[in-house]
């Protein structure tokens, strides 16, 4: 037997009638919906009346930061004194002793590099700002350069003891960075003259 | 008796805590030995001030970076102490160096 399937041939004329059918309909979509939601143009007022303008907004505005704040002994802790930048020069001569020491709130945090054009020794200790009698040594030794980073445990003036043990003039360059106010300067076991602190970056 | 040994106690704790916060000065005196007695440094420091320090077991005596003997600390050479105290008339002298002669 033999079997045949008829299919029918749509006519030009129906196939162009079907291309501006769809071509209509597709506009109005994108008149009517795309454009409201996706560019927020809404000429025909569509966008609005549907609530696809809201779309757009949502889309568009940028979202809101989430705020975190520093925990208690947490790595970030805000500082309030103010930030400032310093670097000095000091002189020694032939056994001669210097004492340079920042003020620091309890909590205030200071990073610092000292470099000696000789070998010296060195007392990195504290005094208490509610006892002047109490001290605290954290670092002593002999060296031409240290460097690191400080918290300070309590409020008091903070640094360096340095001595030179030869019978040549040593400089030392003490360059820091941190939250002090000022700065006290002992030379030669005398009773000490507040320094004031500029901050170097203005 | 419980009361008594936590009173000793804590009476040793706040003494020990005492040690540790209450550190003593740390003085440099420059000058020529003008005495010296055994357990006792006089020296006339270079603004001419007389300074007496005492000295135990642990002082250490240096001439040229080397450990020598207190021996050799004599009236009229010239010395460099680090000593620690409470002030000038209470020092107790930690490492004397000698030295051939005094800085300008």
């Amino acid at each position: 037997m033999d079997t045949q399937s008829a299919t029918t041939v749509p006519s030009g004329r129906a196939l162009v009638k079907a291309t501006l059918v769809a071509v209509f309909l597709g506009g109005a979509v994108l008149v009517t919906t795309v454009m409201p939601a996706e560019f927020g143009i809404d000429p025909v007022g569509t966008g609005r009346a549907l609530g696809l303008l809201d779309l757009y907004a949502s889309e568009s505005a940028p979202a809101a930061p989430a705020t975190v704040l520093p925990t208690e002994g947490g790595p970030v802790f805000t500082q309030h004194s103010p930030y400032k930048a310093d670097s000095r020069e000091f002189v020694i001569g032939a056994y001669g002793t210097l004492e340079f020491k920042y003020r620091l709130a309890g909590g205030a945090a200071m990073l610092y590099e000292w470099k000696a054009t000789e070998p010296v020794s060195f007392d990195f200790h504290t005094e208490r700002e509610d006892n002047r009698d109490a001290s605290d040594t954290f670092e002593k030794g002999e060296a031409s350069e240290k460097r690191g980073a400080y918290i300070a445990p309590y409020a008091g003036i903070h640094g360096w003891y340095w001595k030179n043990n030869t019978e040549r003039e040593v400089r030392i360059t003490l360059t820091s960075t941190g939250f002090y106010p000022s700065a006290r300067l002992f030379r030669d076991g005398g009773a000490g003259v507040e320094v004031a602190v500029t901050d170097e970056r203005r | 008796m419980t009361q008594r040994i936590i009173t000793l106690a804590v009476t040793a704790m706040v003494a020990l805590g005492a040690c540790q916060v209450f550190a003593h000065d740390e003085f440099r005196i420059i000058g020529t030995i003008s005495a010296m007695k055994a357990a006792e440094l006089e020296v006339k420091s270079r603004d001419g001030k007389m300074v007496k320090m005492k000295m135990d077991r642990e002082t250490l005596v240096y001439r040229d970076n080397k450990k020598v003997d207190p021996a050799e600390l004599k009236a009229g050479r010239h010395v460099v102490v680090d000593a620690l105290g409470d002030s000038m008339t209470d020092l107790l002298a930690v490492e004397v160096r000698i030295i051939a002669a005094l800085p300008k």
